[in-house]
């Protein structure tokens, strides 16, 4: 658990400690920037789960316990982003509301 | 290497004990056949296993395993001479009076039987574990 | 798989990689019972992760330039070895029937406890996510 507190923490939305790639032409710190390399990890968890599904209806696959922790990985990456992106939603829409 | 390589190895073994038991069979019942298509009395037969292993390495073939279970070789018929049994009666029996019975221990042939069955329970066993890890590694994520 | 660099997930799934692997060898064994001549082959796994583990916690100082360098402990990865070395039949075959059953349910329960271990972890992962609505 300590590590996905940090996680949040330090880089909201960053769900790997792999170094990922850095978005082009984006900074790095921003918001969007961290979004976009969140998306991009959620997209290579589901594009790697639908390769072991894939693999697992044409009987090329070694072990059946692989494939459904890619599809469990997929999917709270994927869970975890919609978090992060409706909880800043929310902090955004409050501030705006924010009388001054 | 695929999914259900588990299966298709205890698979393999169960195909081929109970050819092993089929042929212990037909021995049993030859015991006292004379008179064959071959000519002769009828000969003692026996089962040869050899390791069955893989030859080509699959795309997903992440470790060096290539067992595939077990492969009958071939069924080998018994060269030790018949059992002579002095009975001129016989229709089969030579011009010196005596007949030539298949040379078939019931003993040994029970024996075998008994371990061929102690196998085949054995690689059910294998079957039904493996079936019961399939079913386990479904329940992650759940 | 690497999720939130769950590096206990990571070796949990090597772990059933290594017990799935283990059931094949040891359906492989019990297959070849009656096959003369035949070795019987075994995984390892668990007693490489242990040995890693304990390596991992010596670190070796380089005081010289020239003193070598402490090789990384090995990665943990199922291996399977073949058993040469005994004898049990006349007909040169080393498998022992009794053993590998037991090993077989050994392994089926060790199996069981890692599936277990990485449910509960996704559990915890969803707990946190959810904000402690399950």
């Amino acid at each position: 658990m300590e590590a996905i507190t940090q996680t949040a923490l330090t880089a909201p939305g960053r769900l790997s400690i792999r170094p990922a790639a850095a978005a082009q032409g984006e900074d790095e710190s921003s918001f969007a920037g961290t979004l976009r390399e969140a998306l991009s990890e959620v997209n290579r968890l589901q594009r790697e789960a639908d390769q072991a599904t894939l693999d697992l209806m044409s009987g090329d696959l070694d072990n059946l316990h692989q494939v459904l922790i890619k599809t469990e990985e997929a999917q709270l990456a994927l869970q975890f982003t919609v978090q992060v992106v409706s909880k800043v939603l929310q902090a955004y829409q409050d501030i705006s509301r924010m009388q001054v | 290497m695929n999914l259900f390589t588990s299966f298709q190895i205890s698979g393999s073994a169960l195909t081929a004990e109970k050819l092993r038991l089929d042929v212990i069979a037909g021995n049993i019942a030859n015991m006292s056949t004379t008179r064959t298509a071959a000519g002769g009395p009828y000969r003692r037969r026996t089962v040869a296993f050899a390791e069955d292993l893989a030859a080509s390495r699959g795309r997903n073939d992440s470790v060096s395993f290539h067992g595939r279970g077990v492969r009958v070789d071939r069924i080998y018929a018994d060269h030790r001479p018949p059992q002579l049994v002095f009975d001129p009666d016989h229709p089969d029996a030579g011009e010196d009076g005596y007949v030539r019975y298949p040379n078939i221990e019931l003993a040994k042939e029970m024996t075998d039987m008994i371990t061929a069955l102690r196998s085949y329970e054995a690689n059910t066993t294998a079957v039904n574990t493996a079936k019961s890890l399939y079913l386990k590694a479904l329940e992650i994520g759940r | 798989m690497f999720l939130f660099g769950d590096s206990t997930l990571f070796r949990l799934g090597k772990g059933l990689d290594a017990a799935a692997l283990r059931q094949r060898v040891i359906a492989h064994n019990l297959a070849n019972l009656n096959t003369p001549g035949f070795k019987r082959s075994a995984v390892t796994f668990e007693e490489t992760l242990s040995r890693a583990k304990d390596a991992a916690g010596l670190p070796l100082a380089r005081t010289h330039e020239r003193h070598l360098r402490q090789t990384a402990a090995p990665a943990a990865e199922p291996r399977v070895t073949t058993e040469t070395d005994t004898y049990r039949r006349i007909d040169g075959n080393n498998v022992d029937i009794e053993q590998e059953m037991l090993e077989m349910v050994a392994n089926q329960l060790r199996y069981n406890s890692y599936v277990q271990q990485v449910n509960s972890r996704f559990n915890n992962w969803r707990y946190v996510i959810n904000e402690g609505r399950r």
